[in-house]
This record gives C-alpha cells, sequence and structure tokens, in this order.
C-alpha cells in the first residue's frame, strides 16, 4: 500500500476526532452517572417528616433537668420579647409611624397552639412543648409568599394582626403568620 | 466521453488512499460518530441548554406591578385532587441588599368558592426563595439565606401562615446539583374538596434522596380549582439564574392517578421581571412529560 503525506495526515486527523469523540462520550456518561433522574413519586408522605427542626431564632440557655432531658422551656418570655424587639416580626417592618405590640407570649402544647392559630398546624406532635406568641402592628407583608389570584378582593399589602410559633425546647421558629380579619 | 474513468482519478491528483475501501470506511464512520456524539452532548447538556437560552434572552426592566410582588407564573383550571411539579434549578437565587424575596414554587389553589373569595383566595403553596439578611424568618438566622418553605391561607379567620422546611445554603448558593419534588394533594381523598391538606417534598443532590421534608395543612377548606407554577418576586434587587418547573402533573380526582399536564395553561404573569418562558411546552402529544416552565430574573 503506498503511502503519502495526505494519508498520513489524514489518519492523523481521523485519531484526533475517534479520541475526542471518545472523551466526549465518557464525559457524558459520567455525568449522567453522577446526577441520574430519580424517579417521580418516589416519596410518600408521612406525619413525622412534618417534624422539622424549623429556622434557629431564640438561642436555648435555661439548665436542663438532672435526667437530661428537657420537660420545661429552654428559654423564657422575657427571651422571646427580646428577640422580637431586636429583629422585628416575620410578616416584614411595621408600616411608617407605627409601633409593634406583643399582645402575649405563651407557654402551651403543640395542640393548644394549633387552636390559638385557628386550625393551623404546628409541626409538632400534639404534646410538644411550644412558644405561641401574639403581635399587633400593621405590618407589611414584604416577607408574605402570598400569591395574586384575579378575584374581585385585591391582595392586601398590610396585616393588622400576627403570631408565631418557636419549639420551648430548641427556640426554632416553627411556623409565624398574618391575620387579616 | 463523460464518464470518469478510475484512471481519471488518478490524473485529476485525488490521493490513492481513497481508493483503499477499508480506510474509506472507517474515516466515514468516525465522522459519523462524532457528529451524532458531539450533536448529542450539546443537545442534551442541561448546563449547555441554559447557557445557549441565557444567550437569547433580552435584558428585561423591573417590574412595575403597582401590588409590590410580581409573578412568572402559569396556571391550569380545573378541579383537582393534587399536583406535582419538579424543581430544576440551573444556577442561583439571587437577593443581596433586598427586604423581600425571589423563589420558585407551586400554588394549589381556590380562587372562586365563597369563603375562599372573602379573603381574596385559598391556597397552599411551597417552594425554594431566598431570605433577606434583615428577615427573622430565614432559616438561617442572622445570614441571608436560601431556603425551602411551605404556607397556606386559609379561609374564614385562618389567616397567612409560613412554615420554614429546609436550609439550601447562603443567599446565591448555586443549586444546580439540587431536585426538588413538590407534591400538593388532598390528605384525606382523590377529591379536590377537603380542609387537610399534604405538602410532600423529595429533595435530591446529585442524584441521592437527601431529605424529605413535609407539611400538613389543617383547617383549610377549599375546593381547588387552581394549580400554578413559577417565580414570585417581591424586590427590584432580585436576581435569578434559569429555574425550570418540570414534569407537570394533576391528580384524577376519580382514579387518583397523576396526569401530565397537556396544555400551556393560561398566562398569569405580571411585567417582567421575572420572566417565564416554556423551554419545552406541554402537549397532548406521544412523549409528553407535562412540559418545562423556565424562570429567570436578570
Amino acid at each position: 500500500m503506498p503511502r503519502s503525506p495526505f494519508k498520513i495526515v489524514t489518519v492523523a486527523a481521523l485519531s484526533l476526532v475517534l479520541a475526542i469523540t471518545g472523551v466526549i462520550w465518557y464525559s457524558h456518561s459520567a455525568a449522567a452517572s453522577d446526577a441520574p433522574y430519580p424517579p417521580l413519586h418516589a416519596h410518600h408522605f408521612q406525619i413525622s417528616d412534618t417534624y422539622v427542626p424549623g429556622s434557629p431564632a431564640i438561642q436555648p440557655h435555661l439548665a436542663r433537668s438532672g435526667s437530661g432531658s428537657i420537660s420545661g422551656p429552654a428559654f423564657t418570655q422575657d427571651d422571646v420579647i427580646a428577640y422580637l424587639n431586636r429583629y422585628g416580626f416575620f410578616a416584614g417592618p411595621v408600616v411608617s409611624g407605627a409601633h409593634m405590640k406583643i399582645l402575649s407570649v405563651q407557654f402551651v402544647t403543640s395542640k393548644r397552639a394549633s387552636q390559638l392559630m385557628n386550625g393551623e398546624s404546628v409541626g409538632r406532635p400534639d404534646n410538644a412543648l411550644v412558644c405561641y406568641v401574639k403581635v399587633q402592628g400593621p405590618f407589611s407583608l414584604a416577607n408574605s409568599h402570598a400569591g395574586s389570584f384575579a378575584t374581585s378582593k385585591p391582595a392586601p399589602t398590610t396585616a393588622e394582626y400576627g403570631d408565631a410559633v418557636f419549639d420551648a425546647h430548641t427556640g426554632n421558629l416553627l411556623v409565624w403568620g398574618v391575620y387579616f380579619q | 466521453m463523460l464518464t470518469k474513468q478510475p484512471t481519471d482519478l488518478h490524473a485529476t491528483g485525488i490521493p490513492t488512499i481513497l481508493e483503499d475501501k477499508y480506510f474509506c470506511r472507517l474515516l466515514v464512520l468516525g465522522m459519523i460518530l462524532a457528529v451524532v456524539v458531539l450533536g448529542f452532548s450539546l443537545d442534551t447538556s442541561p448546563i449547555a441548554s441554559a447557557s445557549a437560552r441565557i444567550a437569547q434572552m433580552p435584558l428585561t426592566g423591573y417590574c412595575n406591578n403597582p401590588n409590590p410582588h410580581c409573578y412568572a407564573t402559569r396556571d391550569w383550571y380545573g378541579h383537582t385532587g393534587g399536583s406535582f411539579t419538579r424543581i430544576q434549578p440551573f444556577g442561583k437565587l439571587d437577593c443581596q441588599g433586598c427586604v423581600g424575596f425571589v423563589d420558585d414554587e407551586m400554588w394549589f389553589a381556590d380562587p372562586y368558592s365563597s369563603q375562599c373569595t372573602s379573603v381574596g383566595a385559598c391556597w397552599v403553596e411551597a417552594g425554594i426563595s431566598t431570605y433577606a439578611l434583615n428577615n427573622p424568618n430565614s432559616c438561617n438566622h442572622a445570614l441571608a439565606s436560601t431556603c425551602l418553605f411551605w404556607a397556606d391561607n386559609r379561609p374564614g379567620t385562618g389567616g397567612y401562615h409560613e412554615h420554614p422546611m429546609f436550609y439550601f445554603g447562603s443567599i446565591g448558593v448555586n443549586l444546580s446539583a439540587y431536585l426538588v419534588d413538590e407534591t400538593l394533594y388532598n390528605s384525606s381523598s382523590y377529591s379536590s374538596s377537603g380542609s387537610s391538606w399534604s405538602i410532600s417534598v423529595a429533595i435530591y443532590q446529585n442524584g441521592n434522596l437527601i431529605a424529605t421534608p413535609s407539611g400538613q395543612s389543617t383547617s383549610n377548606s377549599m375546593n381547588v380549582d387552581d394549580i400554578r407554577i413559577g417565580s414570585e418576586l417581591s424586590d427590584s434587587k432580585g436576581y435569578a439564574d434559569i429555574f425550570e418547573l418540570e414534569h407537570n402533573q394533576f391528580r384524577d380526582t376519580g382514579t387518583g392517578i397523576y396526569k401530565y399536564q397537556t396544555t400551556t395553561g393560561t398566562n398569569t404573569s405580571t411585567n417582567p421581571p421575572p420572566t417565564g418562558y416554556w423551554a419545552t411546552s406541554p402537549c397532548n402529544c406521544q412523549g409528553n412529560t407535562g412540559g418545562a416552565y423556565a424562570t429567570y430574573d436578570h
């Protein structure tokens, strides 16, 4: 078989193309295996999955009992008041000229806190100890993820009252809300 | 005679290697292989696809909706007992210096029943959002963060409540490694009517299931008539890379089976930003997987 410079160059070019192709193929395969698409609906709801830790908020500091378990709250009502006075309420700032009033701070069961929120879930078992707080604004809704649905009633931009629930042991925020009526 | 004979090939200077039929076959095969693999790779890489889309997008101005919240959203109307979407991020949500937020999420709503119109609408929602530095609701307190949340707006004196679910990282963290599967549905039946609704979330990182935070909306009497997907913005400083809401499904009230959306729904967006478009449209056709609705805020 005769050999020419063109043939050598062509073979070299072809080898290069095949090598690049191989690298790309391998990279694509590796990426696919690193991030496979999981099946849809693979997870089934369990009520225990609703007991999420919540967001870190009030620092717990009260000592544990001798057994190491906590039966009472790990922070005080004054801690809650100090926290809200420092950071404000969760919905957003109070409207110009207004001042937030803290109407009540109560350590209650999760079930009772749900009742105080007119049936909103707390994300804790019924007998878990939590701290329920009620406040008055009015508050802007800058932090509210409220939808805007086409109805005859425009979406509110402020709310007069709000409330929140903290885990009584960790101090974490579990839920906050606002009321328009 | 115009027909070229083999000797003509030599005469025109074309190299003799082309006479080697095995070499020619190898050359053609290699070229076909290269073209196919290169094309496949570029077409199916999410990052490459997203980058290509970014290059084609016009820049937009700030939202001018009088309501301080703006939307890039699509709605499917009709009674249903559940909904599903998969949020696939191609980058980050960012809101440096914001008071408000930018998010991507799904709503499951009743805008029409009388007990709901009196409070605007009733709904359950869940999604990924930014939380500003000064927001005490941040899931990593005192740090600007990116978090998963769920919320509901209930009839009567129920009000609006919001629940933190999962901490992804600081604000602007790259979320490309994540997939977030959200299912919102009637907790007790296949019906569109009920008062207890499950929020079931599965979070995948690099394809591995890492968390299943969930929630339950209670004392929430709705007859669900609206599934909404998209992005919400409540600040002029928001930035969002492309996020796709994919595999959009509704739950059949008779069988309880989840079915893919087959239409592009109704555009309920405000003026951009955020911006939304169908990267892949749902269709009543073979191979339909509920489409991929993409949103961004640049």
